[in-house]
């Protein structure tokens, strides 16, 4: 392995998160917020380190060296790591609001990650700049730090692909451009386009600029971060939960459609076979709450059920996680469907997180050809995706996704019964932060959090996130020997 | 003529045979030793041995300047070859090159032709899909054949005991049934075959070729069988090669709500062909394994089509489903000795993709400069000829009644603008009309000659 490579790439992306913060400290000090100092001491300080280890790595490189190149192995490392290294630079301005270090790195992870799971038991005691920051990590982590940094820093050219593989959120990565950095830009800019959209909208709909720009940040990352500790249920307003609930389902389409859509094909979203899955999915789980729990007698206005619903749906589907009511006084049916809806997450390429509707989509459609085979033992037949044919390896590598999915939710349950949670808990709370979600049921559920839980089930946790917003197989490889070997 | 074949399989047989029976000089050129030496012994053309896309070889059967050769026929089962040895013979002079094509995707358009510089291309499963095709989908006809590419053709119908025209001639069924837009252009009852004359009334048992539009087709076919009047429902088609391919995606394309099952023996090919083709049922297997034709609901199939690349076995594939009345069994061969056996075997229909290829060929030799389009319908011996009136012919402006064409040549569909009509005695032929003329293949010179096209 090119070891220098990942040095110098993992300290430049250290150095982004830093210069993030330090951006984030420089509005603290206009603003006149009285956490600048916290801010600007901490990001100048990662910066410093960050920058010296990125010359270090950059002055190594001999004349003669061959030019930069990634392989599959290191882009796995990279990536892993550039995760890690952020979430804990992201965890420094934490420890001085008095959280111990495991609640600040989980607070960290939960907001790269895009998780939205939080140990803070009271959310407007911290101090507005800390709180921005808070939510500009779910904004860096929902696009992805690696395809910010394939924007931004030129050297990285053709050999990123297999970075980009390793990041994004599709078991089928596609390229918009025939350029990688001109993918990624493009990436960013509509993501940017969405934010700046969604906060006009909320500053539109009352909302204090300040909160708009910072639901804006947490809706299109698909992350669950609000500035209140009622989530949204605090502003009470009908327009900004329809607002929250049109952006998250935007979030949770896959971007490429929506670049497609921008560049003028206006019906890029219907014709895609993923698309009209994940609204489906939408429409009928919207539905069903709604029919279930006006029928259960819940003495509340219909509109506001259906209001309900529809954001309950879309909160849990596209994995954002924010809060609009207790869903736990819902009736059991509804608890249980959004436990399923859990296991989806959003569109392939999008910012939410879960298995994803068109992994769901194959597995459904593989079966459905098995089931076909059964009948006729001879019939040979292949998965398609949107008409498309695809490979067996793709309905393979997805089989594969599954088990991992389901083993590690398995085993990670297992530990956190073992630390005393009880089941339910455990299981949705596991599959909460594996999906990048947010709250479960139980005692993690919408209203509460997981401030509760002992230091080992936090890193168990804080692990689930990480490998869940990587998709299981980038961070797993780093527990494959194959992988460091020279 | 002095006319060059490249490849003696069984197309460069069937023509070299049937070209030096018509007085033609023939070369033969082909690599294998034995078939060069076979055709030598049987027939009156001469050999060369060789590969046939090499100058060399090609300048020993007279492919070179001033050669005196004529045509070029290539007919070897590799496009490559083919497509040399006609690029060399065009270069050397040769005024006419003929090449038969295996990838379909160079007859998708003329234009390949064109580019080539080769007068004519053809692939023989293309057109046989087409044919096919239409046998099941109008699953009385015994025979079909194209006019104006698909818009109209003849077809072959027997009389039933219980068909509403049993017992009425010809005249009487143009007075009971005005709006029917059909000619009856020849009949077979039993040894015989003749061009019926209005007197002619239909009997049981006779087979009528019929020309019509191909919308009217489904009316016509009930007039002469009522009971097998039945949509096209499943077809399964065994062999997953050129042939059988193309046949199944024309049916899913053009046949509405046909579920189509192709069996294929080679796992990597139905694969490909399940990647290719969503609605078709693709079943890696053998066609001769019984119990899973049963399986695949044979027995209630109405269309059962066996193009594999082994004679033997489509014929014995295809008699297997033969098991009722409402199953259409086609059987694809390649060897001439099957036309010996045609009414004998218990399958519905022989087609053999080697006497398409060959007739195309022939047809183009035998009318090189011909202003239409032609089409045999080889069963029975006749010829089409579609061909533009042109100001000035002697036939524009009068009755069809009043030309006095001589027995055995009709005219049987008209096209004018976009229109097609097949016209009764008083249409008045005008300027601009293409029509199509029907003759025994005797009578098409005299035909020809009637009409002033050369």
């Amino acid at each position: 392995m090119n070891r220098r490579i990942v040095f110098l790439l993992l300290a430049l992306i250290g150095a982004i998160v830093a210069g993030t913060m330090f951006a984030a400290s420089l509005i603290a000090a206009v603003c006149h917020w009285p956490d600048v100092q916290q801010l600007l001491k901490w990001s100048l300080g990662a910066l410093g380190v960050c920058g010296a280890i990125a010359m270090a790595a950059f002055k190594k490189r001999r004349k003669n060296d061959p030019p930069e190149h990634i392989t599959g192995r290191e882009a796995f490392v990279i990536v892993s790591l550039s995760w890690v290294i952020a979430s804990v630079i992201g965890a420094l301005p934490y420890t001085g609001c008095g959280l111990t270090f495991t609640d600040a790195f989980f607070e960290a992870m939960s907001g790269f990650s895009t998780t939205g799971a939080s140990i803070l038991t009271n959310v407007e005691s911290l101090s507005r700049g800390v709180l921005l920051w808070r939510s500009l990590t779910h904004w860096l982590g929902g696009m992805g730090i690696i395809v910010l940094c394939l924007a931004i820093i030129p050297f990285i050219g053709g050999s990123g692909i297999e970075l980009f593989k390793a990041e994004s959120p599709t078991p089928i990565p596609e390229k918009l451009t025939p350029r990688l950095s001109q993918t990624a830009l493009y990436l960013w800019l509509v993501y940017i386009l969405l934010t700046v959209l969604e906060t006009i909208a909320l500053k539109l709909c009352g909302m204090s600029f300040y909160d708009a720009v910072n639901h804006a940040f947490a809706t299109m990352a698909t992350g669950g971060f609000s500035t209140r500790n009622a989530s949204i249920a605090a502003f009470g307003s009908p327009a900004v939960e329809w607002v929250i609930t049109v952006f998250m389902f935007l979030a949770g389409v896959n971007f490429t459609l929506h670049f497609l859509f921008l560049r003028g094909s206006f019906g890029a979203y219907f014709a895609d076979d993923e698309f009209r899955w994940y609204a489906g999915i939408t429409l009928i789980v919207t539905a069903l709450i709604a029919v279930c729990a006006a029928g259960a007698g819940m003495a509340q206005p219909l509109s506001q059920t259906i209001r309900h619903a529809a954001f309950q749906t879309v909160t849990i589907l596209t994995t954002t996680g924010f809060g609009v009511t207790d869903t736990l006084q819902w009736p059991y049916f509804v608890h249980l469907i959004l436990l399923l809806l859990m296991f989806i997450g959003g569109c392939a390429g999008s910012t939410g997180g879960g298995m994803k509707v068109l992994r769901v989509m194959v597995l459904t459609r593989s079966v459905k050809n098995d089931m076909l085979r059964t009948l006729q033992p001879k019939r040979v037949l292949c998965v398609r995706i949107g008409g498309k044919p695809q490979e067996n390896d793709l309905v393979r590598s997805i089989l594969a996704f599954f088990v991992m999915f389901m083993i590690l939710l398995g085993v990670m349950s297992l530990a956190l019964t073992w630390l005393g949670i009880d089941v339910l808990s455990s299981l949705s709370g596991v599959l909460a932060c594996l999906s990048n979600i947010g709250p479960g049921l139980g005692q993690f559920g919408p209203v509460s959090n997981y401030a509760a839980v002992p230091t080992c089930g936090k890193w168990i946790l804080s692990f689930a996130m990480l490998v869940g917003r990587l998709e299981i197989t980038t961070v797993m490889m780093l527990f494959m020997p194959s992988t460091w070997r020279r | 003529m002095k006319v060059v074949i490249v490849g003696a399989g069984n197309v460069g047989m069937t023509l070299a045979r049937t070209l030096s029976e018509d007085a033609h000089d023939v070369v033969v050129v082909d690599r294998n030793e034995d078939l060069a030496t076979r055709i030598a012994e049987e027939l009156d053309v001469s050999v060369v041995r060789g590969n046939g896309s090499r100058p060399d070889v090609l300048a020993q059967a007279g492919v070179v300047k001033d050669g005196g050769v004529d045509v070029l026929i290539a007919c070897t089962d590799r496009d490559e070859t083919n497509l040399m040895a006609c690029w060399l013979a065009k270069r050397a002079g040769v005024p006419r090159v003929l090449s038969r094509v295996r990838d379909l995707e160079f007859t998708d358009t003329p234009d390949w032709a064109q580019d080539l510089g080769i007068d004519v291309m053809a692939s023989p499963e293309r057109s046989l899909s087409r044919e096919i095709a239409s046998l099941l989908r109008f699953n009385a006809a015994v025979h079909t054949s194209e006019l104006f590419n698909g818009r109209a053709g003849s077809f072959a119908f027997h009389v039933e005991k219980d068909s509403p025209i049993c017992g009425l001639s010809l005249r009487e069924l143009g007075q009971k049934y005005p709006q029917l837009g059909a000619i009856v252009v020849y009949v077979e009852r039993g040894e015989d075959g003749f061009v019926p004359s209005g007197e002619w009334t239909a009997q049981e048992g006779d087979v009528c070729f019929v020309v019509t539009l191909h919308e009217r087709v489904t009316a016509i076919q009930k007039l002469f069988d009522v009971e097998r009047q039945k949509r096209l429902s499943r077809v399964i088609i065994v062999g997953g090669g050129k042939l059988g391919t193309n046949l199944a995606k024309r049916l899913c394309s053009n046949v509405p709500k046909v579920e189509t099952t192709l069996v294929e023996k080679n796992l990597e090919k139905c694969e490909r062909l399940a990647r290719e083709f969503p609605d078709v049922k693709v079943i890696n297997g053998d066609g001769m394994d019984s119990d899973l034709m049963k399986q695949l609901g044979v027995d209630k199939a109405n269309g059962v089509v066996a193009a594999t690349s082994n004679d033997e076995l489509n014929v014995i594939i295809a008699a297997l489903a033969n098991i009722n009345e409402n199953v259409k069994t086609v059987a694809v061969v390649r060897k001439d000795v099957y036309k010996e056996l045609e009414d004998r075997l218990p399958v519905d229909v022989l087609v053999n993709p080697n006497r398409t290829l060959a007739n195309t060929f022939l047809r183009y030799i035998r009318y090189p400069s011909s202003a239409g389009m032609l089409s045999l319908i080889d069963r029975i011996g006749a010829e089409m000829l579609e061909f533009l009136l042109r100001p000035g012919n002697p036939a524009v402006g009068r009755r069809i009644m009043d030309l006095n064409l001589p027995r055995g040549i009709l005219i049987a569909v008209i096209k004018r603008g976009g229109k097609y009509l097949v016209p009764g005695g008083a249409e008045t032929l005008q300027e601009g009309d293409v029509i199509s003329v029907f003759a025994m293949s005797e009578k098409m010179p005299e035909a020809m000659h009637f009409f002033k096209v050369d």
